[in-house]
């Protein structure tokens, strides 16, 4: 499954402006991550992002929110619900205004084949 | 005719491992399209290596596009191919400065009825070309205002424009009076612009100002939709459609020459844009990042005063004096209207191109990329409105606002500036049915 996953998230995992792919479950715990730059404010992100998530997941879940994102200076944090107990993190550079569309655009696909790879498991 | 769609969305080394995959089973193809995203620009190189080591006999065309749509997903990384088989597709390629001659020679290279045809309708040239187009740019607009009729000042307007033509800008209503037949027009203006962008590729090479012609015989029906309602009888009522369907309408007096407009109420277009709306500059810099905005919900609409039909042209906080149009506005009315736009009815006005759709046929569509920053996500919606529709494969392509030539137009629509030539500059698509 771990496999099917990585092929379904590598659009953007190997793509160099995602800085980070990842893959959590609703506790917490990541199931899939692909770091793209190596830097302590990547890290410092990861860090809190920790800290974050499981508060961000409750609110995503209970308050039926579908995203949640959070923007600091340049880094974006986007996070997908993708199913009742997994949710999708992005990190990437806020980018000029059709990327984001783009990028939405993109992650849609990516949300939709993981729900289908979850719900026929 | 035999096709076949192959798409990835990766990057880099995977998305030529998945097209080498992909390309392992047999198909022979004679014609190749390729439509490579922005983000898979790095790659095109490799790319187009990897099909002239798979096709070394086959032609090939295709072009850089923002998205791409197929029965599985929509995607604005990676690439897409079409693969052909027939002996009923012709490929030809002119390039040159001048829009007239290079597609009337287009033309005559080409035999068949049915069209479709791949131009850069602006092509933003290197750094040199633009630091000279933007001194020219100063050097008529300084002219310009030192005239002293409005007659001279639209002869040098149209000076400017042949300027404008023999290094950026193909006017796609000029572009398209030349072909003759049905002819369905990609004309490629990204939505973020760099320097030397877009790119066209034929033969397995790259090329940046060159116009493609697909030429297809046989029973190939083309389809071309707009989101607007039909257009007037008179000026007047064309004017007041659009004020019905845009809302807020202002008339404004415009000096223009061919494809340059110098005036709108006596100001220059950027000073008229600033003063109703907040906008940043755009700077040199944000050419070398690639990301000059290249579409606006701003824009001047030109009523045609052949048809009353009516073609918008999107305004943005350029560093010009005389602003460049994307279409010849020769015979449009000076009057015209700025609107902001919207499409009422949503995303789904969109999806009456493919009412048309026939079940058992593969079709090959394009629409407005101007619909990627309006609706985002729910682009997915026209996906599973096609899916519903129709079991074959298709490919879809978003570019900028399709354009279309035809004898036997039925409906008035309101982007038809020219008796059976429709191009506005948002809001239009097109689609082509392929037989078996």
């Amino acid at each position: 499954m771990l496999l099917e996953i990585s092929e379904i998230l590598s659009p953007f995992a190997e793509d160099p402006a995602v800085k980070v792919t990842a893959l959590y479950r609703i506790d917490g715990t990541p199931i899939f991550a692909k770091v793209n730059e190596r830097s302590g404010r990547i890290l410092n992100l990861l860090y809190w992002l920790e800290s974050q998530i499981k508060n961000s997941l409750y609110y995503i879940f209970t308050k039926q929110l579908n995203e949640v994102s959070f923007t600091y200076c340049d880094t974006e944090i986007r996070m997908f619900a993708v199913s009742k107990t997994l949710v999708l993190v992005l990190v990437v550079e806020a980018e000029e205004f059709t990327s984001r569309y783009k990028f939405d655009m993109d992650a849609e696909n990516v949300i939709k084949m993981l729900g289908e790879l979850v719900e026929c498991r | 005719m035999s096709l076949k769609v192959i798409a990835s969305p990766n990057l880099g080394r995977k998305l030529v491992e998945d097209l080498k995959g992909e390309l392992e089973e047999r198909f022979d193809a004679n014609v190749i399209l390729l439509f490579l995203t922005n983000s898979a620009k790095n790659d095109s190189k490799r790319v187009v290596n990897l099909l002239k080591e798979k096709f070394p006999e086959a032609k090939m065309a295709g072009c850089t596009v923002e998205a791409y749509m197929t029965r599985e997903a929509v995607w604005s990384r990676g690439v897409a191919l079409l693969l052909i088989d027939s002996s009923k597709v012709e490929i030809a390629h002119t390039s040159g400065k001048n829009t007239e001659n290079v597609f009337s020679r287009l033309n005559k290279t080409v035999k068949a009825r049915k069209k479709v045809v791949m131009f850069p309708l602006v092509y933003i040239p290197n750094r040199i070309n633009v630091a000279k187009l933007l001194t020219l740019d100063r050097f008529y607009y300084r002219k310009f205002r030192k005239a002293n009729s409005v007659e001279e000042k639209k002869e040098i307007l149209r000076e400017y424009s042949r300027v404008l033509e023999s290094k950026s800008i193909y006017p796609a209503n000029v572009a398209l009076r030349q072909l003759e037949g049905e002819v369905a027009g990609v004309n490629l203006m990204p939505l973020s612009g760099g320097f030397r962008t877009p790119s066209l590729f034929v033969n397995f090479k790259e090329c940046h100002r060159c116009c493609i012609c697909l030429g297809i015989r046989g029973n190939v029906r083309i389809h071309y939709h707009d989101v607007f309602p039909e257009r007037g009888k008179s000026y007047e009522e064309t004017a007041e459609i659009l004020k019905e369907y845009f809302g807020k309408a202002e008339f404004v007096e415009t000096v223009s020459g061919r494809i340059a407009i110098g005036e709108v109420n006596g100001k220059t277009v950027v000073e008229f844009l600033k003063e109703r709306i907040h906008t940043r500059d755009v700077e040199e810099n944000d050419l070398e990042k690639g990301s000059v905005p290249m579409v606006s919900p701003y824009g001047l609409t030109f009523v045609s005063k052949e048809t009353y039909g009516c073609s918008m042209l999107g305004l943005q906080s350029y560093p010009v004096n005389i602003y460049p149009s994307i279409f010849n506005l020769e015979n449009f009315y000076e009057k015209a209207i700025y609107t902001s736009e919207i499409f009422r009815g949503g995303i789904s006005n969109f999806y009456n191109l493919f009412d048309r759709i026939n079940m058992d046929k593969f079709i090959f569509f394009a629409l407005d990329s101007n619909i990627i920053p309006m609706f985002s996500k729910k682009i997915h919606l026209i996906r599973a409105h096609i899916n519903s529709l129709t079991d074959e494969d298709y490919l879809g392509i978003f570019t900028s606002f399709p354009s279309y030539k035809s004898t036997n137009i039925k409906r008035k629509y309101l982007t038809e500036i020219e008796r059976g030539l429709c191009f506005n500059g948002t809001g239009t698509s097109f689609m082509v049915e392929v037989p078996d």
